[in-house]
C-alpha cells in the first residue's frame, strides 16, 4: 500500500474525471468528505434517475432515431464497501446478456475509489453478505489514516493507470497496524446475520401469513426502493416535443400500484403488502436463485429511511425461523 | 453498427395493411413491415414491443408463422393509451419494433408428438403462429387437434383461414362459443367442458394452452384428468412490461422475468414459482 497526502490523491484523481464525493446526501462534488454513509448510494452514477435513451426526429415523412450523448468521465469518491457491492449486484442484471450499453459506458467512464469502512452504525449488518467494513472494492480502494493522509492500492487496471503510482512512499509498518487495529474494532460492531435457508422454496413464503404480517407495516411509499444500492427497477416513457420525442428511463418503484397494473384492470399485486412482500422476495429469494447472491448488502439504509419502521432484518429472521418449523 | 446492438433502439417499420377482426371494431390486425432490415427471424410464440413513438411502447405477440416472411402480424385489442393511439393510425405509418423477444414455444421438442391446441379469445395469436408453423411442416407432427373457444362468433380471429383449416383432413379444429347464437350451427359452451368431451389422448401428446386466467385455470384440470401432465403443458403468460429484456423488472414471477424467460413456461417450470399472475 502506498501512503499518500489526502490533498494530493484527489488532485490527482481529478485528472480522471470529475471528483464526486461522498457527502451526507449522495455523491457530490463538493471540498470535504463527510464521515459516515451517505443517504443515497452512488447507484445513480451507472443507472442515473432519468437517462435519454434515444431522440426521435420527426421531419415529413420519416423519422430519425439518434442515440444518447455517452456520459462525462467521472470519480466516484470514497464508496463504501456496501456501496461498491450494491453496485456489483446492480451490474449483474445490467450485464447480462443482452448488455445494456448505457450501463456498460457509464461503467467504462467511472473510476471507483472506495474507502474501507469506519462508519458502522445499529442498521449495518453487511458483513452477513460475505463482506464487510474492511473489504476492498472498486478500481482504488483507501484507508483513511487521517483527516490529511490515505493508505491505498489500486486494484485494477483502470486504477492502476490512474494515479502514478511509483511516486508516492510505501506505508510504513506501524500505518498498517493502525489499519489493521481500526478495522477490526470497526468489524465488531458491525451486525453478522445467521442465514441458511433453501431459495427453492419461495412458494412456502410469498402470501404465507408470516411474511405478509412481517411486512404489513409498510405503507408503499417506496423510498427504501430509491435509497436502496441494488434496487434497480426503471419505466420507460416518451417526452413528446414539438417536432422530436425523448425516450428516457426513469427510475421506477415496485411499491407502486401502478408499477404492476395491467391494461385490463387486473393487477397481480393489488393488495399493500404483495408489493412489499415482492420486494423482499426479490432480496432473498429471487436473486439469490438467479446469481446465487443475496440482493442486499446490509447497508441499512431502509432501515433508516422507513417512515414506518420497518426493519428489514426481521423479516429475514422471521422467514428463516418459519422455514426452520416447517421443516419439523 | 453500435446503433443496431443497442436493444432499447426499435427499427423502423411501416404499417402496410390493417383490417378489423370483429364487427365491434376492438380487435384490429396489423401488417408491419421493417422499412430497413429484412423480416426477423423468429419462433412461433415470440413477441415484438412496438412503439408509437410519442405514446410509448406496448408487447404484442407475432401472429405470422417464421414460414410467412414478407411482414410481422400483430392483432391488438384496443384497451389502453399505446392500443388506442395505434388503432388510429392510418395505413402507411411509421412505427418502431424491437424483436423478436422472448422464448418461444418449443417446437423442437413438439416435433413426432400430437398437439393440442387450447386457444380461448383474442390470445390466439401466436398459437396461428405455431399452427400455421406446424400446417407448413406437417410431416414433422402427428395429429393436431385445435380447440378454439370466443365469447361471440364475430369475437374470433383469423375468421377465413378458420374455415380453410377446417376444410382441410390433416387438423382437427373445433371452433366454440360461450351461449347459443343466432345463426351459428357448431359448438356452443365453455372450452372446458367441451375440451372433457373432445377427450384428446395424453399419449405422445403436448397441450398448449393459451386464454384468459379464468379458461385457463378451468382448463388445466380436464388436461389433469386426461392425463396430460405439467411437463407437457404449455402456456404463455402475460404481465405488464416495458424493456421486454428482462432488464427493468417489471414482469417476473419468482425469479424469472416473463419477457426474457418466457412468455412460454410449461406447468412444471410454473408450478415451482410463487403465485404471482
Ligand atoms: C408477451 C405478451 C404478448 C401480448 N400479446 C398481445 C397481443 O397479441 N394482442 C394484444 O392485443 N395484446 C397483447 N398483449 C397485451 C398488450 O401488451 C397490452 O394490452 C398493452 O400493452 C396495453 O397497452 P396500452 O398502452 O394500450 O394500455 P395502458 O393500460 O394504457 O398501458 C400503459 C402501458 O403499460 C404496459 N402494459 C399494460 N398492460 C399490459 C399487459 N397486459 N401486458 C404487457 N404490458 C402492459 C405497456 O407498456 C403499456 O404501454 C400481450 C402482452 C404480453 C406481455
Ligand atoms: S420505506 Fe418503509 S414504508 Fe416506504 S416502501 Fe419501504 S418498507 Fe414500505
Ligand atoms: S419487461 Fe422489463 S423485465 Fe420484463
Amino acid at each position: 500500500m502506498k501512503k499518500i497526502r489526502m490533498e494530493d490523491f484527489e488532485r490527482e484523481l481529478s485528472r480522471w474525471g470529475t471528483v464526486f464525493k461522498r457527502t451526507e446526501e449522495g455523491f457530490m462534488e463538493k471540498d470535504t468528505l463527510f464521515s459516515g454513509r451517505s443517504r443515497q448510494s452512488p447507484k445513480e452514477f451507472l443507472l442515473p434517475r432519468e437517462e435519454v435513451l434515444f431522440v426521435a426526429r420527426k421531419s415529413k415523412d420519416d423519422v430519425e432515431i439518434l442515440p444518447s450523448k455517452p456520459s462525462k468521465k467521472k470519480v466516484v469518491f470514497g464508496a463504501l464497501p456496501c456501496d461498491m457491492k450494491g453496485l456489483e449486484l446492480t451490474s449483474k442484471n445490467f450485464m447480462q446478456d443482452p448488455q445494456d450499453p448505457y450501463f456498460k459506458k457509464r461503467m467504462e467512464n467511472t473510476l471507483f475509489v472506495s474507502e474501507m469502512c469506519q462508519y458502522p452504525s445499529s442498521s449495518c449488518f453487511c458483513r452477513t453478505f460475505g463482506f464487510g467494513p474492511r473489504a476492498q472494492m472498486g478500481d482504488i480502494t483507501y484507508f483513511k489514516l487521517d483527516e490529511d493522509t490515505v493508505l491505498t492500492i489500486p486494484l485494477t487496471d483502470k486504477g492502476k493507470h490512474a494515479l502514478k503510482w511509483e511516486n508516492y512512499p510505501e506505508a510504513e509498518p506501524q500505518d498498517l497496524k493502525i489499519m489493521e487495529n481500526v478495522l477490526s474494532e470497526v468489524e465488531k460492531k458491525v451486525e453478522k446475520l445467521d442465514l441458511s435457508y433453501d431459495f427453492n422454496r419461495q412458494r412456502e413464503v410469498y402470501g404465507s401469513d408470516v411474511l405478509n404480517e412481517s411486512v404489513f407495516h409498510c405503507i408503499n411509499c417506496g423510498a427504501c426502493t430509491f435509497v436502496c444500492p441494488t434496487c434497480y427497477c426503471f419505466d420507460i416513457r416518451d417526452v413528446k416535443r414539438k417536432d422530436f420525442v425523448i425516450r428516457e428511463r426513469v427510475w421506477d418503484s415496485c411499491m407502486y400500484f401502478v408499477y404492476s397494473l395491467e391494461a385490463s384492470g387486473h393487477n397481480p399485486r393489488k393488495e399493500r403488502t404483495k408489493r412489499a412482500q415482492n420486494r423482499f422476495m426479490h432480496k432473498f429469494f429471487y436473486q439469490p436463485l438467479q446469481y446465487k447472491e443475496y440482493g442486499c448488502t446490509g447497508c441499512g439504509r431502509c432501515i433508516d429511511t422507513c417512515p414506518a419502521g420497518y426493519d428489514i432484518r426481521q423479516t429475514v429472521l422471521k422467514i428463516q425461523s418459519f422455514l426452520e418449523g416447517q421443516n419439523g | 453498427m453500435a446503433e443496431y446492438l443497442n436493444p432499447y433502439i426499435p427499427k423502423k417499420a411501416v404499417i402496410e395493411k390493417t383490417y378489423f377482426e370483429s364487427r365491434d371494431r376492438s380487435l384490429k390486425t396489423f401488417d408491419i413491415k421493417p422499412i430497413e432490415c429484412e423480416v426477423p427471424e423468429f419462433i412461433p410464440g415470440q413477441f415484438c414491443e412496438v412503439s408509437v413513438l410519442g405514446y410509448g411502447e406496448s408487447p404484442f405477440g407475432i401472429a405470422t408463422s417464421p414460414t410467412e416472411r414478407e411482414f410481422l402480424r400483430f392483432t391488438v385489442n384496443r384497451t389502453g393509451f399505446v392500443t388506442n393511439k395505434l388503432h388510429e393510425l392510418p395505413d402507411g405509418s411509421v412505427v418502431g419494433i424491437r424483436g423478436p423477444l422472448g422464448n418461444g414455444y418449443p417446437v423442437e421438442k413438439f416435433k413426432n408428438s400430437n398437439i393440442v391446441i387450447v386457444g380461448g379469445g383474442f390470445a390466439f395469436t401466436t398459437l396461428r403462429s405455431l399452427l400455421v408453423f406446424m400446417l407448413h411442416n406437417r410431416e414433422d407432427f402427428k395429429d393436431i387437434t385445435v380447440l378454439y373457444g370466443a365469447r361471440t362468433p364475430d369475437l374470433f380471429l383469423y375468421k377465413d383461414e378458420l374455415a380453410e383449416w377446417e376444410k382441410r383432413d390433416d387438423v382437427s379444429i373445433v371452433l366454440t362459443i360461450d351461449r347459443p347464437y343466432e345463426g351459428w350451427d357448431k359448438k356452443v359452451g365453455l372450452v372446458p367442458p367441451v375440451l372433457e368431451e373432445m377427450a384428446p389422448s395424453p399419449k405422445n401428446a403436448y397441450a398448449v394452452v393459451c386464454g384468459p386466467p379464468i379458461m385457463i385455470r378451468f382448463t388445466l384440470p380436464v388436461l389433469f384428468k386426461l392425463g396430460f401432465k405439467p411437463e407437457n403443458i404449455y402456456t404463455s403468460l402475460e404481465k405488464r412490461m416495458k424493456c421486454g429484456i428482462g432488464k427493468c423488472g417489471r414482469c417476473n414471477v419468482g425469479h424469472k422475468y416473463i419477457c426474457k424467460d418466457g412468455p412460454v413456461f410449461s406447468f412444471e417450470e410454473l408450478n415451482k414459482l410463487v403465485e404471482d399472475l
